[in-house]
């Protein structure tokens, strides 16, 4: 994902975020082990940050935790996904701020992840292939933007419009939590509550 | 070969049943199901779907075993298809649903469709039975157009929600009745069943509220007299002239076949495989297939006919904050121009009527792409369908994994269909303008669904010149053989959700059966 961010961001030709998961000449050496796993804290950390950074107040963000963690344990190739996503978010950082995602503030994490949700087609879906903001790119850059749109950013964003989404709009829940058989004939107010 | 007093082919809400009551009079019963098993209760399948997000699937059939071909139709068929333990039921909506008494004689009171061979009057202490079984939370004290009852709810409604409430005022002033909805969810605690806590997500209730068929049968496993043999397809029955007959069947992922001898068979495989499965089973006493001596599996398929229309309000109506079911209308069920068409039943619901596009302006600035959740209300038109000569399910020439014919399903509205669409477009204009939104839009008559309501395959007559089975399910002429379920139904279940009407029927034969055995 970050691939994009810098190009977006500044204009400028250079990818970044991607050059420690891709060759001097820019070839894509990883390949994305289909091994499930226990999500290390600095990736998981990571992955949080930009969840925290999307979904601002608009809720909770435990539940992404729980996602993210269950799918690295139980569905091939998140793992490991997941742990190069952090890396070339984490490149981003880097070249925004000198630091790394997790220790950069509200504000860059929010341009980053602005950027990276830039993209020039609004109609298309989410989990489909995006079409990428530059030409700029080569196949391997492309190959693994298109993973971490589908995978990670995509994903992310499904969890939110099905959960925080729901709070943003002013309902006090959203569906999947226990809401009891009461309250939903209440009216809500401006501040969310049914009364 | 193996062998059992009775088996039952599909572990479905219909086997189910059958396999409660008998287990439950000690009788020992072995089930074939030929998709996965399905763990219950579906807390697993819950968080699965709803907080990860995976659609797993090892609860899914195989394509080379779990196919059909159509035409005529503008869905997936297979898409309405679970085939796996519990069947369709086990991700159902719950709406449980009386026929009119008037659906049984559409011919003699109306003039279209054919009459039963049973009376609503003979049907209605096992819908009591029914609703008691599978826990119906509900009221008629709201709904004056609900037929008789002889036993109450099991348990009080699920009031109408804070949208529904004020729809329901604005239709009143129109002289339209908008009331709740009895439903197969537990309004509280039901015997060993929680009390529904609203999650929402009623498509896999994690903590078995909204009723699935597993909850039956591990109860029937319990007893120790219930086998079920799962990723098992039965290819063909062979009928004993004295009673019953073979099992042919195959384990998945064999290469051989094995067969199985049962007293009793019960087919309740769903109206599309159970007529397959009869026509697939040909012998030199049945050449075109088990109980199609009259020419009449597979003849008579019905879907409901459901179109959807949508309104939208400016107020915010904040809908779908209860995960189940709330406004109905039985209005329109018998309307004074029945016979001209079909009937027609209303859901009016708090349902979540609008999906913000999965886009990346959506995801980039959520709120006003989301905002329009918030006035948008659906309406569902559910249609009766009468049998047609043009409707019907038959052998198709592609084969499964191991060389049968799937099942072809050949569709064509009538010119009947067509005015009931007519008929329903007008309901919802009636809607539309006693609840004033500021914009509406409604299907055409091509853009149906069928509810995942598949029925009348295997039709319930007096004779097989008429039909495949009598009023017990058991095929004319063919001793100890059952086919039982939505397949019995003469055309659809009126315009009522079927599984109710299901559910009492295998009642109904299990009571036969327990008789008789």
């Amino acid at each position: 994902m970050a691939l994009a961010l810098g190009a977006l961001g500044t204009g400028a030709v250079a990818v970044v975020g991607l050059d420690r998961l891709l060759n001097d000449d820019g070839t894509q050496t990883l390949t994305f082990d289909p091994s499930t796993g226990e999500l290390d804290a600095d990736t998981l950390a990571t992955l949080m940050a930009l969840v925290r950074a999307y979904v601002g107040d608009n809720g909770a963000v435990a539940h992404y935790q729980a996602y993210f963690t269950w799918r690295a344990a139980n569905l091939p190739e998140y793992l490991s996904t997941y742990q190069a996503f952090a890396v070339a978010l984490d490149e981003a950082a880097h070249e925004f701020s000198g630091q790394s995602f997790t220790l950069t503030d509200d504000a860059t994490r929010q341009q980053i992840l602005r950027y990276g949700l830039t993209l020039p087609d609004p109609a298309s879906a989410l989990n489909d292939p995006q079409i990428l903001p530059t030409d700029d790119l080569n196949e391997s850059e492309r190959a693994l933007w298109v993973r971490f749109d589908r995978m990670v950013i995509g994903e992310m964003v499904n969890v939110f419009l099905n959960t925080n989404a729901w709070i943003m709009l002013g309902y006090p829940a959203y569906p999947g939590q226990a809401r009891g058989l009461e309250s939903y004939q209440l009216p809500i107010d401006a501040n969310g509550s049914e009364s | 070969m193996t062998e059992s007093r009775i088996a039952i082919i599909g572990s479905g809400i219909v086997g189910t049943t059958i396999a409660y009551q008998l287990t439950g009079q000690g009788h020992e019963v072995v089930i074939f199901e030929k998709g996965p098993g399905y763990p219950y209760p579906h807390a697993q399948q819950w968080q699965e779907n709803t907080v990860y997000f995976h659609d797993n699937p090892d609860y899914s059939l195989a394509p080379d075993l779990k196919g059909s071909t159509t035409d005529g139709i503008p869905f997936s068929l297979e898409g309405e298809r679970f085939m796996r333990v519990g069947g369709s039921a086990t991700a159902w909506e719950g709406i449980s649903i009386r026929m009119m008494p008037t659906d049984f004689q559409t011919r003699t009171l109306f003039g279209y469709g054919d009459d039963w061979a049973i009376t609503y009057d003979e049907l209605e202490p096992y819908y009591g039975q029914a609703e008691s079984l599978i826990g119906v939370s509900g009221t008629d004290d709201d709904n004056p157009f609900a037929p008789p009852r002889s036993t109450p709810y099991p348990m009080g409604h699920f009031p109408l929600a804070y949208d529904d409430q004020i729809m329901q005022v604005r239709l009143a002033e129109a002289g339209i009745t908008l009331h709740t909805t009895p439903q197969a969810r537990t309004r509280e605690t039901y015997g060993d069943r929680a009390g529904c806590q609203n999650f929402g997500t009623c498509r896999f209730c994690p903590i078995g509220a909204r009723y699935s068929p597993n909850y039956h049968l591990t109860k029937a496993i319990a007893t120790g007299l219930c086998t079920v043999m799962t990723s098992t397809t039965v290819r063909r029955i062979v009928p004993d002239a004295n009673g019953g007959g073979v099992i042919v069947y195959r384990e998945n992922d064999d290469a051989e076949d094995q067969e199985h001898r049962a007293d009793v068979i019960i087919v309740a495989a769903g109206a599309v495989e159970s007529a397959r499965l009869l026509l697939l089973s040909t012998d030199a006493t049945h050449p075109d297939g088990l109980g199609n001596a009259g020419g009449w599996v597979g003849r008579g398929l019905a879907f409901h006919h459901v179109w959807e229309g949508r309104m939208f309000y400016d107020e915010a109506l904040y809908p779908f904050r209860f995960g189940g079911w709330t406004g109905q209308s039985l209005q329109f069920v018998d309307a004074p121009t029945r016979g001209e068409h079909a009937s027609v039943k209303v859901e009016f619901s708090s349902r979540k009527a609008y999906d913000a596009p999965r886009n990346w302006e959506t995801a980039r600035d959520p709120q006003p792409a989301l905002a329009p959740l918030l006035g948008w209300r659906q309406m569902i038109l559910q249609a009766e369908v009468p049998a047609s000569d043009e409707k019907f399910v038959a052998l198709s020439g592609e084969l499964d994994r191991y060389g049968d014919p799937f099942a072809h399903v050949h569709y064509t509205f009538t010119d009947f269909d067509t005015a009931t669409y007519d008929f329903s477009r007008a309901v919802f204009d009636q809607f539309v303008s006693a609840t004033r939104p500021t914009r509406s839009e409604f299907a055409p008559v091509d853009w149906w669904t069928s509810g995942s309501h598949h029925m009348g395959t295997c039709r319930m007559g007096t004779s097989a010149d008429d039909s495949v089975v009598d009023s017990f399910g058991q095929i004319h002429d063919v001793p100890g053989i059952f086919v039982v379920g939505g397949s019995n139904f003469v055309g659809t279940s009126g315009a009522a959700n079927p599984t109710l009407t299901m559910v009492a029927l295998a009642l109904r034969t299990a009571e036969l059966l327990l008789e008789t055995l």
